[in-house]
């Protein structure tokens, strides 16, 4: 084959954009296992309760208040980063709505530790709690990154008219974000149900 | 649209060869200092709260907390913090492409995101460890040769064990994926890259620290858990068991990274004329594989959080006093574990099938019955677990039906052999080296496959179960499957991507040694584990000295074979560097039409396929079809 | 080989497996099967030796199958010169009704092993723990002899409720009678294994794990820990008995009394133990 790279062939648009949603829909799947396993230990160790050890001492429970607090700001962040992706006219507002409540769910969930009322040590109960809000926020904190920089871009390519980027390709990349991110609020959800309801 | 997937080659910028740069050693600065100020961090807040992380005995928060700084750092210091970096600042995805060979060897030094590099760092970063990882089990042998302790203390003895078992389980999931799904799968869809090039270098770079990090729990003690790190029994290991934590949760992370990027390249990027029924069946078995690793290494990963979390928050998981249950981990930890296990032979199943159409010069036979295998072996793993646990009175009522879907694994597996056997009919066999390691798969992986058969029986388990047998077992289905097939893959690939011929006399030398050591090693051990030795034990009975040392010598052999193996590698690429043919094993997959060693770009236009993946052989006359009519298409 | 060829590779493939099976599957019955373990020292043992001669038996057929094809096929398709022109076998791709009796025998043989074994194991129980409630429970299981293992870091002792809780450092056991093991543990994961008893149950903290096992006659018992569980593992092993019923009456009389001024400090009996805290500190 001839290296010279006046017969050198691109690789077909379509590629970089499909790949990123097929990875962005996969990495859902990963999501879902992840948080599976939480999902069984709760259940799992309720189920067996040792030593009568699913709640040690009095007021295992978390304060309702904040909880629908952290959901709220997580619903709402989810629905407006699922907007920000379909409508490009308010990408920009939306999206920065989106990074705001998402950032509001992360801290008011630390906040919620300090006001808690029960240890890590408080049980099997307490375990799951505290295991499974962390790694979530944490994962907030991952969806975070992933909104700023897909938002981040736009609003740069925006500002020099798309100059040197391309629109469709930021834009795919807001819906592989929004993909994520409303299956990560989905997750959330359930969350709080099985965390502050069952 | 403006191109932005990939600029023209002359913008691409030539890297810097300096020592200064975000290269290996900046990596390892970097990540010396991440650790130690991590740790010093780590130490300020176990001072604060004291009360609260104190029962361990250790400050598990330091270590931990070091482990992920000196990570971080390493990786900051290889250069991969720049585009994140980037990104966070509003500047446009960018898509890495090479349309440039660098000459030297400085580029295998630092990130590169061309797969075939990354194929090769690939290869010699696993095969590190993977002799670190054979040398244990050379102490381990070593130990057992005698009765009683001789030679390590209980601890280290343990230690050696653990490593040993995390080291094959953990690094080697990406050996055969590692160096030649990424090698092989752009080429062999015609796509040039993958899907995440970053991404692709960053599972290798993961997986080095991980290796680092697991060989660190020496200086911290050692953990006496062993691969699999039931708990509670890890909650009271010393700090060593960190390094564990650290190790596994890397490379389910590297793991699911890998995965996730090889099945986005090969859903969506295959070229044209590339359709499903065209896929070569190794790029089906990676499919399978990537399946596994993007949806069972996440439970590993949080699995792992949890046991770090009850080291060092206090919570209670997995400790039965205080609501936790030893059941959980062991659950969770199959859950992952089995797939796991097929992550490891599955890539095995499509080297062999893709092999054997070459030398047998004949197309595949039942192709879509291998993909179905393949598939269904996949699907099926996460539905056996609980066989590990038969005699843990976990859900005892459940085993009929652990007992049903593990035996229904063997129906998946056994197409395989189907395709290996059908292949092999009437074909013109050519006894090469690759050759003889496909051969030498099929009658290992065939006794691994019928011992399982004992293990899966409920009744047979109950003494076969943590016994020698099941050590002998897994030894003869990875070991046997998986390295014999990872060895096939080295001779077959490995001119091509060397650029160098391995000599075939040498070869078949190493075959031969390493095939009777490895069956003399681990034949006699399905009897060492029916007459009652327990695995990980630092002594056993006198009365089994004998076989034991028997073992032991064939596997220093076995090692000494591998050794050779190392020899013939060096000797091609160091000493004789004579230039490989472009296509020395006639084969009509496209990587061997392509000249050797492959240009940066891969390809100048994009291929486009038709017809067969494995248009081997003359047309079958009507003369022939009593016996075996040719039914193109069916099944 | 040329593409007219007629060899009926076929039909001589078949002949060498018939011939192979018929001569290895009554040498592995005979010969090899009563040697498999774990012998005859209970009713769950023996039934475990009868287990494994089946499967033993039955992959011979399967392994000869892959392995006589196997051979034959590098025999009579081998090409022998390697230095002439690469020539093609014939472009066969596939054959729908090998395919189909391969499914057909495969399926049968896998569903009969799960039934087989399924079928084995409750019978009795085969000797494995089966947890707290077991879901098979062997004929006058009510009035079984029951026998905890306590397992800890690194060493068995067992207790015998029927007999005031006694713990005893060493593991007795009465010829023909029906045992009822509750294994558990009092600190990490450990595996209870009485080789010669074909018993093998996990030991849990906080999980009475059951298995039945009927002693046959006197013998002595190989007891290993089969589980990884710390440092020592490789030390945790013991000798048990199984005596006749009169030495066994005797020997329980004779440990109660031994053990009496230890037996005030212990614990009254329970199915699991939970001291505290549970797995924390080294």
């Amino acid at each position: 084959m001839d290296a010279t790279h006046e017969t050198f062939q691109e690789e077909p648009r379509e590629w970089a954009a499909r790949s990123l949603t097929a990875a962005a829909k996969m990495w859902c799947g990963s999501l879902a296992f992840f948080f599976a396993a939480f999902v069984f230990a709760y259940f799992y160790l309720k189920a067996l309760d040792l030593n009568h050890g699913w709640t040690i001492g009095k007021h295992v429970s978390p304060s309702g208040g904040l909880g629908v607090a952290i959901l709220a700001a997580y619903l709402l962040s989810g629905l407006l980063m699922y907007l920000a992706a379909r409508r490009p006219s308010d990408e920009i507002s939306m999206g920065v709505a989106a990074i705001v409540l998402a950032l509001l769910g992360v801290g008011l969930q630390f906040l919620e530790y300090a006001f808690l009322g029960f240890g890590p040590a408080s049980g099997g109960y307490a375990s799951v709690f505290f295991g499974w809000t962390a790694t979530y926020a944490l994962g907030g904190l991952w969806g975070l990154y992933w909104m700023e920089t897909s938002v981040a871009a736009l609003w740069r390519a925006r500002r020099n008219g798309f100059a040197q980027a391309d629109p469709g390709m930021l834009r795919n990349g807001m819906m592989a974000c929004s993909i994520c991110w409303t299956f990560f609020v989905a997750i959330g959800t359930i969350m709080f149900v099985v965390l502050y309801l069952v | 649209m403006t191109a932005v997937a990939t600029p023209s080659p002359t913008a691409t910028p030539r890297q810097r060869n300096g020592l200064i740069g975000f290269n290996l050693l900046t990596g390892i600065v970097l990540g010396v200092a991440g650790w130690w100020i991590a740790y010093l961090l780590g130490g300020l807040i176990h001072g604060a709260s004291i009360k609260a992380f104190s029962e361990t005995g250790q400050n598990d928060i330091q270590i931990l907390l070091g482990y992920a700084g000196g990570v971080l750092g390493f990786l900051a210091g290889l250069g991969f913090a720049n585009y994140p970096i980037r990104r966070v600042l509003g500047h446009p995805p960018e898509i890495p492409t090479h349309e440039i060979d660098e000459p030297g060897l400085a580029k295998y030094f630092r990130i590169s995101t061309d797969h075939k590099i990354i194929s090769k760092q690939y290869f010699v970063g696993i095969a590190i460890f993977f002799f670190v990882g054979g040398l244990n089990a050379m102490l381990i042998r070593t130990e057992l040769l005698s009765p009683t302790t001789h030679v390590f203390g209980a601890n280290q003895y343990l230690t050696i064990v653990g490593m040993h078992g995390a080291m094959m389980l953990g690094m080697m999931t990406s050996g055969m994926i590692g160096p030649f799904a990424n090698y092989l799968v752009p080429l062999m869809i015609g796509s040039r890259r993958m899907a995440f090039p970053r991404i692709e270098a960053l599972t290798f770079w993961l997986l080095m620290a991980a290796g680092v990090v697991l060989v660190s729990t020496i200086f911290f003690g050692g953990f006496q858990t062993g691969w699999t790190g039931y708990e509670p029994l890890s909650d009271q290991g010393t700090a060593g068991y960190d390094a564990y934590l650290g190790f596994f949760t890397l490379v389910s992370i590297s793991m699911s990274l890998l995965g996730l990027n090889l099945a986005a390249t090969i859903v969506t990027m295959r070229a044209p004329g590339m359709t499903w029924s065209r896929l070569p069946i190794f790029v089906w078995s990676v499919l399978a594989t990537s399946m596994l690793m993007v949806l069972a290494a996440p439970m590993l990963t949080a699995t792992l959080l949890m046991g770090a979390m009850d080291r060092t928050a206090d919570t209670g998981f997995f400790l039965p006093g205080v609501g936790g249950s030893a059941f959980l981990w062991e659950n969770l930890f199959w859950v992952f574990g089995h797939p796991e296990v097929y992550v490891l032979a599955i890539p095995g199943f499509g080297i062999v099938l893709e092999l054997l159409p070459v030398f047998a010069r004949k197309p595949l036979w039942g192709y879509r019955l291998a993909v179905a295998g393949m598939m269904g072996v996949a699907l099926f793993s996460f539905f056996v677990w609980q066989h590990h646990l038969f005699v843990s009175g976990i859900n005892a009522d459940l085993r009929p039906f652990y007992m049903l879907s593990t035996e229904i694994i063997s129906l998946p597996t056994g197409f395989t052999f189907l395709c290996v056997l059908g292949t092999l009919w009437r074909g013109r066999i050519r006894m090469t080296v690759p050759m003889l390691f496909c051969l030498g798969w099929a009658f290992n992986f065939l006794f691994g496959g019928i011992s399982g058969v004992f293990n899966s029986d409920v009744p047979s388990d109950v003494t076969t179960h943590g016994s020698f047998f099941v050590m002998a077992h897994f030894h003869y289905t990875i070991m046997g499957g998986l390295v014999f097939s990872l060895f096939a893959a080295i001779y077959y690939w490995g001119p091509k991507m060397t650029g160098y011929q391995f000599n075939e006399r040498l070869g078949k030398i190493q075959f031969w040694a390493m095939f009777i050591s490895f069956n003399s090693t681990f034949g006699p051990l399905f009897a060492v584990g029916f007459l009652g030795m327990p695995r990980r034990v630092v002594t056993y009975p006198s009365g089994l000295t004998g076989l034991n040392v028997w073992v032991s010598i064939s596997a220093f052999v076995l090692g000494l074979s591998l050794l050779f193996f190392l020899w013939i590698l060096v000797k091609a690429v160091v000493f004789d560097r004579i230039p490989a043919e472009d296509n020395p094993w006639h084969s009509k997959s496209i990587e061997w039409q392509l000249p050797t060693p492959i240009p940066a770009y891969d390809f100048n236009t994009i291929p486009t396929f038709s017809g067969d993946p494995y248009p081997y052989g003359e047309p079958v006359p009507a003369a022939m079809g009593g016996e075996m009519p040719a039914t193109a298409g069916a099944m | 080989m040329n593409t007219a060829d007629h060899t009926p590779h076929f039909r001589r493939v078949a002949l060498l497996w018939l011939i192979a099976t018929a001569i290895l599957t009554p040498i592995v019955i005979f010969v090899f099967g009563p040697g498999l373990p774990p012998g005859n020292g209970s009713a769950q043992a023996a039934g475990q030796v009868t287990d494994n001669t089946v499967l033993l038996a039955l992959s011979v057929p399967v392994a000869m199958a892959v392995l006589v094809t196997l051979g034959y096929e590098i025999w009579a398709f081998r090409e022998r010169d390697l230095t002439g022109p690469v020539l093609d076998g014939p472009a066969i791709t596939g054959n729908s009704s090998v395919q189909m009796w391969w499914l057909i025998i495969t399926t049968s043989l896998v569903l009969f092993l799960a039934g087989f074994g399924s079928v084995r194991l409750l019978e009795d129980g085969s000797g494995g723990g089966q947890g707290p409630s077991p879901l098979v429970n062997p004929a006058g299981y009510k009035h079984a002899l029951q026998v905890q293992v306590l397992a800890q870091q690194w060493n068995f002792t067992y207790r015998y409720p029927g007999y005031g809780g006694v713990e005893t450092p060493m593991l007795e056991l009465p010829a023909n009678t029906l045992v009822e093991f509750h294994v558990t543990s009092l600190d990490v994961v450990h595996s209870f294994w009485a080789y010669q008893l074909g018993v093998k149950a996990d030991a849990n903290p906080g999980v009475d794990n059951i298995a039945y096992v009927n002693t046959t006659h006197p013998t002595l018992i190989n007891i290993h820990c089969a589980e990884l569980c710390g440092v020592w593992h490789g030390y945790m092993f013991q000798t048990g008995k199984v005596v006749s019923k009169a030495d066994f009456a005797s020997w329980i009389q004779g440990a109660q009394k031994t053990y009496a001024p230890a037996a005030k400090n212990l614990t009254p009996y329970s199915k699991t133990y939970f001291p505290s805290p549970l797995g924390r500190g080294a």
